[in-house]
């Protein structure tokens, strides 16, 4: 059967491949999505070139060269004007060198042997991947990163320069390939001949081109035999393995739906439980203090996840998102801050917090409840500029009854100080339990400390949680199905008994409520509060995260804000300036970064990096229909 | 017994009289077409009963309760269930959604019961699944098409899910906005009897806005005829058909005259 098929196919290519058959259906749109990664590619490459510069001396000219040539052939491209293989060859050109060199640098970086293993490991990577085995190569990738990161942390000071300039290397090689594919969706091999050709009005192809294409061939497949005599020696080795219980190939496939579970379910309690163990060593090898930077990231996706309930489930656009996140900060200050004398426990008021912010979702929300779409989305940006501004005014309160001298807040000579205004609250009170204060003493219990950003790490990850659980509760619930409901049609579902106002009201307060239990304990852990904090940048930051990461979906919104949130966090805001020469400059650009991702996914990819399934086959189905790739009946 | 009772029930809009003291009842069990040319304020209508649009003046009584304060979902609680004239189902959603967030407004569960999953809570969703999968199968679209997305959904499909969705609030009386609006006379003359089945099977009233004269004659009880925001005549089919007024609103002068 299999092959006949591959007979048929094979007589279809003899055919096609003297003629250049132009008639298979051309896809601009890829194309089109190769021009912007390159557009992409090239500014980076010209915003490196200090750094290269810096750091290679004339070399770094070359980066500058190779940056312009990129920029003028996508720019050209984009106009059409262009031969497109010049800048694929360009692509390939840039993402094997950068290996090469990476590669090279690690050579001198560590004793052969090691370099030799890592080498090893990079090529059958590369091989599966070739072969189109994915998981194997995903996880093959997963070895070599970790195994690289330890080798990173055990490396002496001359070596981890070399590391640095070598991961500067990898991440060039990333974007060159990894993310185009990823965000893009494009790979290398859908790129198809006819495609670029026809696009561009080719009639037919000059001979260099077909030699380059012979070379990739002969690469690939040269690439997946050996892949192929590896698994062959390999095969002793699974046959013994399995012969020991379970079939090799899929013992997780094997279990029970339940217990695959359950097994997920602790095998992610460990990676959370372990992991501020493996920051630390990073920790140690880098000399920053990344979990403090982590958990200020981790708290911005629990606000992600908020929010993604009043824009994603209820369609609700809220720009001014951090004013709940104001809110709950300020309840925890003002129940805690010694010069109030409340100083009541953290305990009590983290959960105070998120009914204080449910509160003010809903007096926000009473008001806007009648409007819909853009005039919703300025009510909100309004509340979101109110918020700090009152937190900035309310420390120098008086209320006196008229015509008397009575003061009902505050005296004549001195208002009632509720925020402290632009200097902020400082000192936040701190958790403690047990008689120890959360975030100040490390904690033993036996061998193991868990020091201070340790225990937020947790404390966090346990609210999280919490949040997370919530999210996917209620997204499946009554509520959440009216939710829906109103984001999709608000005058259908108010037609079919679905109380409009009610479930609006519960949109915002519950989001707020996340916002809330994120914004006391954000409080207690940078203990020291400021209006400026909760500025319209904030809401933007949260809505790029769950826009960005796919409206709606709340594994796309973990997984993308985890990303975005630590990359801002951690990356680019630690580890790039002090690692990478000229790196400040990335990082003082880095809000023209976001709005330009923003949109290049508006534009490329509306549903988001990780959409929910649903949408996703729909968009795919609507795609692969207009280019006419699903006829049905032939 | 009359379960809808319309009084001089009027609506205008700034200058312009859609509806002008229009009286209508009807009675339990019924199917009852509401005709008119274009513009005549059929729809209209329609949405001062299901409370979109809140009348000028006149009394709407349903079931004993006066209507035209309440909002539309409390309308809709009371037990009046519509259709559109053109399909406005919850595109994103699956079918089996739609049809749950139609029973919606049945369901007493709170939503920190949802978060919570108390027994009852857990019991009333399998339940209302349950009725949906009941429903898919009712209307003709089979539990195999729960999963779909409604807009992936053929066009007659997505009709017959909106009326599932509209079964699904558990009404007493049905408002069919244009049913058979783009259907080829085969779906047409389905339709027909699914509405003929609809109220012997469910003892549905059934008012309808119709255009297609097949459906209008084939099974209305009563027909209310309305143009220019008045109603013109009222009565069974034959005595519909041969009322001059009604073939001059719909014909012109010039037909009635020869």
């Amino acid at each position: 059967m299999t092959e006949q098929v591959q007979a048929v196919q094979a007589k279809a290519k003899a055919k096609a491949s003297p003629a250049r058959d132009f008639q298979l259906n051309p896809r601009p749109d890829v194309v089109t999505n190769w021009v912007i990664v390159s557009a992409i590619e090239a500014i980076i490459l010209l915003a490196l070139t200090p750094a290269f510069l810096f750091q290679f001396g004339a070399l770094g000219w070359g980066g500058f060269a190779l940056g312009a040539i990129m920029a003028l052939m996508s720019i050209t491209w984009y106009a059409g004007k262009a031969a497109t293989y010049p800048v694929l060859v360009i692509f390939y050109v840039v993402s094997i060198l950068s290996v090469v060199a990476a590669g090279l640098v690690f050579l001198s970086a560590q004793p052969p042997l090691t370099a030799l293993v890592f080498l090893a490991l990079t090529y059958i990577t590369v091989s599966a991947f070739a072969r189109g085995e994915r998981n194997t190569g995903i996880g093959l990738g997963i070895i070599l990163v970790i195994g690289f990161v330890v080798l990173f942390a055990a490396a002496t000071d001359v070596a981890r320069d070399r590391m640095n300039i070598m991961l500067l290397l990898l991440g060039l090689y990333l974007l060159t390939s990894g993310a185009a594919s990823f965000i893009f969706d494009v790979k290398f091999s859908s790129l198809r001949r006819p495609d670029l050709l026809s696009f561009f009005g080719y009639t037919d192809e000059p001979g260099i081109l077909t030699a380059i294409t012979k070379a990739q061939v002969f690469t690939l497949t040269a690439m997946a035999a050996s892949y192929e005599a590896f698994q062959r020696v390999m095969k002793p080795v699974n046959r013994a393995i399995a012969s020991g219980g379970t079939a090799v190939a899929s013992p997780v496939r094997a279990m029970p739906a339940s217990t695959r579970k359950t097994a997920t379910v602790i095998v992610a309690i460990l990676a959370l439980l372990f992991f501020p163990l493996f920051v630390r060593q990073l920790e140690r090898a880098t000399n920053l203090s990344l979990l403090i930077t982590m958990n200020v990231g981790l708290l911005f996706v629990v606000l992600a996840l908020g929010l993604n309930i009043v824009v994603g489930f209820a369609g609700l656009l809220d720009l001014g998102y951090a004013a709940f996140f104001a809110i709950g900060a300020y309840t925890m200050g003002i129940f805690t801050w010694p010069n109030l004398g409340l100083e009541w426990s953290f305990w009590i008021v983290i959960w105070l917090s998120p009914i204080v912010a449910a509160i003010f979702g809903m007096l926000i929300g009473a008001p806007t409840l009648r409007l819909r779409g853009d005039y919703l989305a300025i009510v909100t940006l309004a509340f979101g500029e109110i918020v700090p501004r009152a937190i900035r005014e309310l420390w120098d309160i008086k209320i006196r009854v008229p015509f008397t001298d009575f003061y009902l807040i505050g005296s004549k000579l001195e208002g009632f100080n509720l925020t402290n205004g632009p200097q902020g609250m400082n000192p936040v009170g701190r958790p403690s339990l047990f008689g120890l204060e959360i975030g100040v003493d490390p904690i033993h219990l036996g061998a193991i400390t868990i020091s201070p950003p340790m225990q937020w790490y947790f404390l966090i990850i346990l609210v999280g949680g919490l949040v997370l659980f919530a999210a996917f509760r209620l997204e499946h619930s009554k509520l959440g199905r009216a939710w829906m409901a109103i984001r999709e049609d608000e005058t259908a579902a108010d037609a079919m008994g679905v109380d409009p106002i009610r479930t609006k009201l519960m949109a915002f307060a519950l989001g707020a409520s996340f916002s809330g239990f994120a914004g006391s304990i954000y409080a207690a852990m940078i203990q020291a509060i400021f209006p400026e904090l909760f500025s319209f940048l904030v809401s933007i930051f949260l809505l790029i995260l769950v826009i960005v990461s796919g409206m709606g979906n709340i594994w796309g919104v973990l997984v993308g804000g985890l990303f975005i949130s630590l990359f801002d966090r951690v990356v680019l805001a630690q580890i790039v300036p002090q690692y990478v020469p000229g790196g400040d400059v990335l990082q003082r650009w880095r809000w023209v970064m976001y709005a330009a991702g923003l949109i290049a996914v508006m534009v490329l990819r509306p549903e988001g990096l990780f959409p929910s399934k649903a949408r996703q086959a729909e968009l795919h189905e609507a795609t692969d229909l207009e280019l006419g790739l699903v006829t049905g009946d032939d | 017994m009359a379960l809808l009772e319309a009084s001089k029930l009027t609506k205008q809009f700034g200058g312009l009289t859609a509806v002008d003291a229009v009286d209508m009842v009807i009675e339990k069990g019924q199917i009852a077409s509401l005709i008119g040319p274009n513009g005549a304020g059929k729809t209209t209508f329609f949405n001062m009963v299901t409370g979109l649009y809140r009348p000028t003046s006149g009394k709407l009584i349903f079931d004993g309760i006066p209507l035209g304060r309440q909002r539309p979902n409390q309308v809709t609680a009371l037990g009046i269930a519509r259709t559109f004239q053109n399909i406005r189902l919850f595109k994103n959603m699956t079918a089996r959604e739609n049809i749950l967030v139609g029973m919606n407004c049945r369901l007493r569960s709170k939503w920190f019961e949802s978060l919570l999953h108390t027994p009852r809570m857990k019991m009333e969703e399998k339940e209302a699944r349950r009725k949906a999968d009941e429903l898919l199968e009712y209307v003709g679209l089979g539990v195999e098409h729960g999963d779909v997305v409604a807009q992936n959904l053929p066009y007659g499909d997505q009709r017959r899910l909106e009326i599932a969705r509209a079964l699904a609030t558990q009404p007493k009386l049905l408002l069919l906005d244009e049913p058979s609006a783009g259907m080829n006379p085969r779906e047409t003359k389905a339709l027909t009897d699914f509405i003929r089945q609809l109220r012997d099977d469910l003892g549905l009233t059934i008012l309808l806005i119709e255009h297609d004269m097949k459906v209008v004659m084939g099974i209305s009880d009563r027909i209310h005829v309305l143009d220019y925001g008045k109603k013109i005549a009222e009565g069974t089919r034959s005595e519909i058909q041969h009322n001059p007024r009604v073939i001059e609103a719909y014909l012109g002068k010039a037909a009635t005259a020869a």
